[in-house]
C-alpha cells in the first residue's frame, strides 16, 4: 500500500518509525511534502520514502492519506478533503497530535510503584518509545508496558479496525504477567513538567534513561539531561542517533 | 569567579561558580579580597583574622571560592549544527536592493565611504531571490512557520521583486504558515502595493522620526532635498483610514532619537496620530550615525544604560539566571551566539549569506551562498567566538550573564571577528548593576 502523509516532520518521522508495526498491512512506499521532510533524511528509514512538491501529487500517488489536521493550515485541508474525494482515495484524518496528553496520571504511576508488581501505562505512544519497546521485545524479555487508555483511545480513534495491527496493541495491555524489563515514559512539555521530573526519577530510579527530543528543543533537552545527571548520578552517555532526532541515553 | 563590590556602605560578594549574592562584614570583605588577591598576583596581603578565615573555610566547604578551570569552551550546538541548519531554518532576511530614496543625515548607508555598507543602485535579481527560497524550503522540514523579510535600502524600490517572490513563496509552501515583514520608510506606496501588503498580512517597520521638524531636519529626499514628512504622514493616514485593523495590529514604529532630543516629545507626536507606546521602537544616534540595524546593538546597550528600553525584559531574564543553582557544564560557552538561520539568516543582493542585517558583508563573516549552501566551518568557527578569549571567559564572573553576539567583536582593521574589542565591560557592567538592583528591591 502506498501512504502520503501530510503532518509536521516530527509526526511523520514517528510514523516512519513505527508504521510497520502500528498497522497491519504491507507499505510499499510513504509520500511526504517537501516542506515536512529533508530530502537528506529519506534514505534513513525503513520504508522508501518519496517527497513531492504538492498536496494533489501526494493525494494522487497514494492509496491512503494520512493527514493531522492540526498540522495543517485550513486552507490545505480542504485542498487534501477536496483531492481526496476527486481521487477515490482514503483518507484518515487525525484530530489530535501524539503528544497532546502530558504526564498522564502521575500519580497513579507511583502508586503503581509503590504496589511493586503492577505495571506502569505508558502514557503516550511516542514512537522512539515504541521503537525501543519493539526492539527489546525482538530480543524475548519481558516488558511490562501498556498504553493507558488514552493512548488507546488515540490509536483506535485514529486507525479502524481494518488497519490497527490489533494483536501488537493489545498485548502492550498485559498489567499482570512477569516481566523482566519495566519501561516507564515521561513527557516533558514545560518547564513545570521538569520540576516534575525529580519526583519521577526518584521513584521509578531507572537503569537506564532514554530522552527523545527534537533537535530545535536542544536548549530544553541539555538542561533535562544536566537535571536527570544529578538526579541518578550517573554518566550520561550521547548517541546522537542518525543526526535528525537525538536520542540520549 | 568572585566579584567583590560595596553599595551603600554595605560590603557584598558575589560568587559565580554557587551563583550566591552574600552581604558580608567590613572584615570578611577584606579577608576575601585579600585572598583574591593572593591566587593573583600576591601583591596585597590581607589581614588574617581568624575567626573570619573559619567563617570563609565554612563558605569553601559549601562549595563557594570554586575555579572553573576543567571547562572547555564550545558553544552547545556546534555538534548539532550539520543537523540544525539542514532542518530548522526558518527566518530569511532579503536584501532586495542597497538604494534608497532617501538622504537622511544620519545614515551610514548614505555616505559612500562607508566600510560596511553604503547606498548602491545594486538589487536582488529574481533568480537569487528564488534560490534564497529554494533554500530555505529545502531546510525547513522542522520549522512550523517560515519568516521572509524584505529589507534595503528602501525595499519598496524593488517591489516588483517583493511580488514575486511572495507569489512564489506562498505556491511553494503548501502546509507552513509565512510571514512576511519589511522594514520601509513608507513613501513609495500606492494603492495596489498597500492592497498586497494587507492582503498577505505583512507587518510592516515604519522607519519615522517623528514631526514635521524632526523630519525636516533629518530626513530628506535624495534627488530633490525635499522634507519627507508629508509624503510619509499622509501614506500613514491613508492606511489608517482605509485598514484600521492593519494599521493597529500589522505596523510598528521605529523613530531615530538624538541623544539630545526629548523622547517623550517622540512618544507625544505618535500618540497624537494613534499609535500607542507599544510600537514605537526609538533608536538613538550618535556621530557615528545609524544604520537603523547594524547600530542596533550599540543602540540598545545605550538605551538599556539609561533605561530607555528592553530594562523589563532584560530583568526578567536576569531573575531568571540569578535563580539557577546549577553549576557550569564542563562544555560551554557564554550566551549570545544565536544560530544563524534558525533566529535569522540574511542573505545580501548578491546571495551571500550573513548571520543577520547587523553583520557587516565581509567575507570572513559570510556564511555561504545560495549557488554553494552553508559554509558550516565558518558558522562554527563564528558561533565559538569564546575560544578566542577562553582564559578571561573561564575566569569571569560574569559568565552566567554574559549575551556577547560576535557581531559585537568585530574588527574593521581585519575585516573578522576577534576577540580583543569585545565589549566584555559592558557586560560585566550590566551584571554588576542587576545585583545592585536586586540589593536595592530587597532593602525596599
Amino acid at each position: 500500500m502506498k501512504i502520503a502523509i501530510i503532518a509536521k516532520s516530527y509526526y511523520i518521522h514517528n510514523y516512519l518509525l513505527c508504521l510497520h508495526f502500528i498497522l497491519r498491512i504491507k507499505i510499499d512506499v510513504i509520500y511526504a511534502l517537501k516542506e515536512n521532510i529533508n530530502l537528506m533524511d529519506i534514505g534513513a528509514y525503513r520504508f522508501r520514502v518519496i517527497a513531492l512538491d504538492s498536496l494533489e501529487e501526494c493525494v494522487n500517488n497514494s492509496d491512503l492519506i494520512i493527514a493531522h489536521e492540526r498540522d495543517i493550515l485550513t486552507n490545505a485541508l480542504k485542498k487534501i478533503i477536496l483531492f481526496s474525494k476527486n481521487f477515490g482515495k482514503q483518507i484518515i484524518l487525525i484530530k489530535s497530535n501524539w503528544d497532546d496528553g502530558f504526564i498522564t496520571n502521575l500519580n497513579g504511576h507511583l502508586d503503581s510503584l509503590d504496589a511493586r508488581d503492577a505495571a506502569i501505562p505508558n502514557s503516550l505512544p511516542f514512537a522512539g518509545e515504541l521503537l525501543v519497546y519493539n526492539t527489546i521485545i525482538s530480543l524475548g524479555r519481558k516488558v511490562k508496558s501498556y498504553f493507558d487508555y488514552g493512548a488507546l483511545e488515540w490509536l483506535n480513534s485514529s486507525f479502524n479496525d481494518t488497519l490497527l495491527n490489533s494483536s501488537f496493541v493489545l498485548s502492550q495491555h498485559d498489567g499482570f504477567s512477569s516481566y523482566d524489563t519495566l519501561f516507564n515514559h515521561i513527557n516533558i512539555n514545560s518547564n513545570s513538567d521538569l520540576m516534575q521530573l525529580d519526583k519521577f526519577v526518584q521513584y521509578s530510579k531507572p537503569d537506564f534513561v532514554i530522552v527523545l527530543t527534537n533537535s530545535s528543543e536542544l536548549d530544553r533537552t541539555t538542561a533535562l539531561c544536566e537535571k536527570i545527571k544529578c538526579l541518578l548520578s550517573t554518566d550520561l552517555l550521547i548517541n546522537n542517533c542518525r543526526q535528525k532526532y537525538l536520542f540520549f541515553l | 569567579m568572585v566579584k567583590c563590590f560595596i553599595h551603600n556602605d554595605q560590603y557584598y560578594v558575589y560568587d559565580s561558580y554557587v551563583n550566591i549574592l552574600l552581604n558580608v562584614s567590613k572584615d570578611h570583605y577584606i579577608e576575601i579580597c585579600g585572598l583574591l588577591a593572593e591566587e593573583g598576583d600576591k601583591k596585597e596581603k590581607a589581614h588574617k583574622n581568624a575567626k573570619v578565615l573559619k567563617d570563609l573555610f565554612f563558605l569553601k566547604e559549601k562549595g563557594f571560592f570554586k575555579s572553573d578551570d576543567r571547562i572547555s569552551i564550545e558553544h552547545p550546538a556546534t555538534k548539532y549544527l550539520d543537523d540544525i541548519m539542514h532542518h530548522c531554518i526558518n527566518d530569511l532576511t532579503l536584501q532586495v536592493t542597497k538604494n534608497c530614496n532617501f538622504s537622511c543625515r544620519y545614515c551610514t548607508f548614505a555616505t559612500t565611504n562607508n566600510i560596511t555598507r553604503t547606498h548602491q543602485n545594486e538589487s536582488m535579481s529574481f533568480d537569487v531571490a528564488k534560490r534564497s527560497i529554494d533554500f530555505l524550503y529545502s531546510n525547513c522540514s522542522d520549522s512550523d512557520e517560515i519568516n521572509i523579510a524584505f529589507y534595503g535600502g528602501e525595499p519598496l524600490i524593488n517591489y516588483k521583486l517583493i511580488k514575486d517572490v511572495v507569489e512564489y513563496s506562498n505556491g511553494l509552501f503548501c502546509t507552513k504558515t509565512v510571514q512576511y515583514r519589511m522594514t520601509t520608510n513608507l513613501s513609495i506606496i500606492d494603492d495596489d502595493i498597500i492592497d498586497f501588503l494587507v492582503a498577505n498580512s505583512f507587518n510592516l517597520v515604519i522607519s519615522f522620526d517623528g514631526d514635521e521638524i524632526i523630519s525636516g531636519k533629518h530626513r530628506r529626499f535624495k534627488e530633490s532635498g525635499r522634507n519627507t514628512f508629508n509624503t510619509v504622514i499622509s501614506n500613514i493616514n491613508r492606511i489608517k483610514k482605509n485598514y484600521p485593523a492593519f494599521f493597529t495590529e500589522r505596523m510598528s514604529f521605529l523613530p531615530v532619537v538624538f541623544q539630545d532630543e526629548n523622547i517623550d516629545n517622540v512618544y507625544s507626536f505618535y500618540s497624537s496620530i494613534g499609535v500607542d507606546r507599544k510600537r514605537v521602537n526609538p533608536l538613538s544616534v550618535d556621530l557615528n550615525g545609524i544604520d537603523y540595524c547594524h547600530s542596533a546593538i550599540n543602540t540598545t546597550l545605550y538605551l538599556r544604560q539609561h533605561e530607555l528600553f528592553a530594562q523589563e525584559n532584560q530583568d526578567y531574564l536576569f531573575a531568571d539566571i540569578f535563580k539557577d543553582r546549577t553549576s557550569r557544564p564542563e562544555i560551554w560557552h557564554h550566551n549570545g551566539a544565536c544560530i544563524p538561520g534558525v533566529k535569522r539568516l540574511f542573505i545580501s543582493t548578491d546571495g551571500s549569506f550573513y548571520s543577520c542585517e547587523k553583520v557587516p558583508e565581509f567575507d570572513a563573516l559570510s556564511l555561504g551562498d545560495v549557488y554553494n549552501g552553508f559554509n558550516l566551518d565558518n558558522i562554527k568557527r563564528l558561533i565559538n567566538i569564546g575560544t578566542l578569549t577562553k582564559d578571561e571567559c573561564i575566569t569571569c564572573w560574569a559568565w552566567r550573564y554574559c549575551n556577547i553576539c560576535y557581531a559585537q567583536c568585530i574588527s574593521y582593521d581585519n575585516k573578522d571577528i576577534t576577540g580583543l574589542v569585545k565589549p566584555c565591560k559592558h557586560q560585566k557592567e550590566t551584571a554588576l548593576k542587576y545585583l545592585i538592583q536586586r540589593i536595592d528591591a530587597k532593602s525596599e
